[in-house]
């Protein structure tokens, strides 16, 4: 039981070595082919995986760095605008209180001129009316009913002036 | 179902016989299959004298079971892996994880990603061959191949020759003989180490097929020495306990098969590796 036969050596080598040449071409060559064809896919996948998240990264980064520098902008075109406005109204407003100013000089003026007219012309009148009442009294003797008529009269004459 | 052929066979013709030669006459090559009960006589040729050697190549049982057995491995790797795909499913994807398992866990870590791919091929047929046979080994209407010291010699001596080989082409002939002592020893123990490690050279091939020929013959010795309680005690009651037990050392060797096409691919690409890289 434990001799070792020469024959069956033989044909135990002949048997495993060709065995192992038809395996070799039937299934270890193309098995391990198809293995190491997809090790390298699985690998090569990994890695694109890999480079698109870090240039998706990249790109969000720089996207990121845009719209912070973009609403920076945005802020200080706000400030600017804002500030402009502010300084227009002022502007607006001050030229506004010196056309009213200048307004008001000119109707002030008026109307002291207006009046220094008016003055004028009532005591024109009044001399007027002064000297008609003079040469009524100096034309006229009085005498109740006369007198009554003349002060009746001059009254009327007075309300005349001071319609006028 | 085959064993119980064997047994209405061992009641009626070789009852006499006794058990003990009954088991080993049924774990001994022979020149005959025993197909349903039916012995087909295997050719025989006569012995041929080569240097003094009675060479005799008759196709015996054992080597129809290797040649069944590559057979089966051919058409089963021929008919899964004729479509290329880049995944496999099914019954391809068992075997080409098994083919991964034996590059990746067995190749690789003793030899290095290299020469791990290299040897791959070697070690896979190794370990199917064996597989293979160990498993028909448990499948009525075959025997164990593997189970026959002649068998296992031959393949540790293929491992022996590929790690010889090898060491010297990786490290030239005289680097490799030189790495077998370890360097740094005080001189006087060279005498002592040379004899030791050259001993060790066919220890290792010895022990590798030592082992799995015992453990392939250790399992059908139990299973015939348990259903050969039956007739021992020539009481049926006995049948289901040894039936039963029969049949958890069949579910064992199942285990066992598996663990020896692992333990002697596992040793062989040790072996070859150490050989390749000494000082590691």
């Amino acid at each position: 039981m434990l001799q070792l036969e020469p024959g069956m050596l033989i044909w135990t080598w002949v048997t495993f070595i060709a065995l192992f040449l038809v395996l070799a071409k039937v299934a270890w060559k193309p098995l391990l082919a198809v293995v190491e064809e997809r090790e390298q896919k699985i690998s090569d996948s990994l890695r694109k995986a890999e480079e698109a998240q870090a240039e998706a990264q990249k790109l969000l980064d720089e996207q990121q760095a845009k719209f912070a520098r973009a609403q920076e902008e945005i802020q200080k075109m706000l400030k600017e605008s804002k500030e402009l406005a502010e300084k227009m109204k002022e502007e607006i407003v001050e030229q506004a209180r010196a056309e009213a100013e200048k307004i008001r000089l000119k109707a002030e003026a008026d109307i002291q001129r207006e009046k220094q007219a008016a003055m004028l012309e009532l005591r024109k009148q009044v001399a007027d009316m002064a000297i008609l009442a003079a040469s009524n009294l100096l034309q006229e003797t009085l005498d109740p009913q006369k007198h009554r008529a003349m002060i009746d009269d001059y009254i009327n004459q007075l309300d005349q002036v001071k319609k006028n | 179902m085959m064993m119980f052929a064997f047994l209405t066979e061992v009641t009626e013709t070789e009852k006499e016989e006794g058990l003990g030669d009954f088991i080993i006459h049924h774990i001994q090559n022979s020149n005959e299959w025993n197909v349903f009960g039916y012995h087909l006589h295997l050719p025989q040729f006569k012995p041929i004298h080569v240097l003094g050697m009675e060479i005799d190549l008759s196709i015996t049982n054992h080597v129809l079971m290797m040649w069944i057995a590559s057979l089966i491995l051919i058409s089963l790797f021929y008919f899964l892996f004729r479509k290329r795909k880049l995944v496999p499913t099914g019954m391809a994807n068992v075997l080409e994880s098994m083919v991964l398992f034996v590059r990746d866990e067995i190749a690789i870590p003793n030899m290095g990603a290299k020469a791990g791919k290299k040897f791959t091929p070697l070690l896979a047929t190794m370990f199917f061959f064996i597989l293979t046979c160990n498993l028909m080994g448990l499948i009525p209407l075959f025997t164990t191949a593997t189970g026959n010291i002649s068998v296992t010699a031959s393949l540790a001596i293929i491992t022996f020759l590929v790690t010889q080989i090898q060491g010297m082409v990786e490290n030239g002939v005289v680097g490799y003989w030189k790495s077998l002592v370890p360097s740094g020893i005080p001189w006087p123990l060279i005498f002592i180490m040379v004899p030791i490690e050259i001993f060790g050279l066919f220890t290792k091939p010895f022990a590798l097929a030592m082992r799995l020929f015992a453990n392939m013959i250790a399992g059908h010795t139990v299973i015939f020495a348990l259903l050969g309680l039956i007739i021992a005690l020539g009481s049926v009651l006995v049948s289901p306990f040894a039936v039963g037990f029969a049949v958890f050392i069949n579910l064992l060797e199942i285990l066992v098969a598996f663990i020896q096409a692992y333990i002697f691919t596992m040793l062989s690409s040790l072996f070859i590796g150490m050989a390749m890289h000494p000082e590691h």
